[in-house]
């Protein structure tokens, strides 16, 4: 399911944020975690984009009608 | 003219049809209006029914089905004609309406217009309709408990309809207007009419096995109570309630409630407004998106530059920091050499005064031998004194 993994990408991605600007990381594990949250931004996109617009058609009519 | 106007001959070939026989629809339209109007059997008639699809327009006037287990016969009771205790009036009462069949010339529609109209108590439908809908209670398939949360980003969503209804227009231009890239599956369902239910079960049954679908919508547009009956079907209620994805009822308008919107997870009031549940707004979703992209982007360049910053500060430290200390080793290379010179100075100094306390005992040696001379002097003068006296 898309949905956990964009709202859970999201808030880490947020938290990286915060993290960042909070300024106490060494700069090997900011460089490492902005790697992260540049990744998760990567899947956060690609799920925005797989959508293709298919549509599928099938019928049940003959089984009502 | 022909004395039978609209009377079509056995045979009829139209090179010899008088134009004058043929009847136009208002010709046609009017005549049914008087034979309802001079039959005694349609005018102030007594009618049983229960009512259905009860709307209260704002002028007033009420606007009602009254129906029987096979039929339907649409109703008006305008307001002048209304009494006391109209305001009682509702969907599933069973009443005795006494009025006269009328025919709106213009559509060529006719309806029951009521003069009086005499509750009994609760239709047969709606008895049986309230009977199923407390059994399906108590067994809590209508329980918030059961409910499956709606996804916002479905892989693909699957909406059940029927293929010409205004609903799957509606749906599609929500769609269109928040993610017309959505992948989508339309399962076309009679939904209407005794199968209705089964062509529904089945639609449900085939989505299901579809894994990447995360989402379906159950819909169909506005119109008569009757129409909906299929939603209210036992099997079907109890078909959605089990189901293991979430289901969005948009069935009729705000006012239309069946029971399988009580057993869906999610009740939306019309096609539309399901479509806005089930289906994301992408762009809204790129325009969270990117930003948080900038500010990360922002945050990093922020933390490399406070990070630059205190290196900066640090080389800097380190140098006052060398700068202090090569001071440091200036000044005790200077105190090493002002104490080195104050010992030798010192070192002089006691040299100095070692000398002079020998100057001194020379000094006082010289004196204690000048007064020993001057002492022996003085004797020998004495005795020369006391030998030239004597003598």
């Amino acid at each position: 399911m898309n949905d956990k993994r964009y709202t859970d990408n999201i808030h880490r991605i947020e938290e990286i944020i915060s993290q960042l600007d909070a300024g106490k990381l060494p700069p090997e594990e900011a460089k490492k975690l902005f790697g992260t949250a540049k990744n998760l931004i990567e899947e956060c996109e690609a799920i925005l984009n797989s959508y293709s617009g298919i549509i599928e058609e099938m019928s049940f009519v003959s089984a009502g009608t | 003219m022909s004395s039978a106007v609209g009377i079509a001959p056995k045979n009829p070939d139209l090179a010899n049809i008088d134009p004058d026989d043929i009847y136009s629809v208002t010709e046609l339209s009017r005549n049914i209006k008087q034979v309802f109007s001079a039959t005694p059997k349609f005018n102030d008639i007594l009618l049983k029914g229960e009512i259905s699809n009860f709307v209260q327009a704002a002028s007033g006037h009420i606007y009602f089905n009254l129906k029987d287990e096979s039929c339907v016969i649409a109703c008006a009771f305008f307001r002048h004609l209304q009494t006391a205790g109209c305001d009682d009036l509702a969907e599933g009462l069973q009443v005795v309406a006494m009025g006269s069949v009328v025919v709106y010339e213009t559509r060529s529609q006719y309806q029951l217009s009521i003069k009086k109209v005499i509750p009994i108590g609760n239709g047969i439908s709606s008895l049986k309709l309230k009977r199923l809908s407390e059994k399906l209670e108590a067994e809590g398939l209508f329980s918030q408990d059961r409910k499956k949360p709606i996804p916002c980003l479905p892989r693909k969503v699957g909406i059940i309809t029927s293929k010409d209804s205004a609903a799957i227009k509606d749906i599609l231009s929500v769609v269109n207007l928040r993610c017309p890239t959505m992948n989508l599956v339309m399962a076309y369902v009679a939904l209407q009419g005794e199968g209705a239910p089964q062509s529904i079960n089945q639609a449900l049954s085939s989505l299901s096995r579809m894994k990447d679908i995360d989402a379906i919508i159950l819909a169909r547009g506005g119109g008569p109570s009757e129409d909906f009956m299929a939603f209210n079907d036992e099997g079907l209620v109890r078909a959605i309630a089990s189901f293991t994805k979430p289901i969005i009822t948009g069935i009729g308008h705000e006012s239309d409630v069946c029971l399988a919107d009580l057993a869906a997870d999610l009740r939306a009031s019309t096609p539309s407004t399901a479509a806005r549940a089930a289906i994301p707004d992408i762009q809204e979703l790129w325009n969270s998106l990117n930003p948080l992209k900038l500010g990360l982007e922002r945050s990093y360049k922020s933390y490399l530059l406070a990070l630059d910053a205190k290196e900066m500060e640090a080389k800097a430290r380190r140098e006052e920091l060398q700068k202090l200390r090569n001071g440091l080793r200036s000044l005790s290379a200077d105190l090493d050499r002002s104490y080195n010179a104050y010992l030798l100075g010192l070192k002089i100094r006691e040299k100095e005064v070692e000398m002079g306390k020998k100057d001194d005992e020379i000094k006082q040696a010289l004196l204690k031998y000048k007064a020993v001379i001057v002492a022996l002097i003085a004797f020998l003068v004495l005795i020369i004194l006391l030998i030239l006296l004597r003598g």
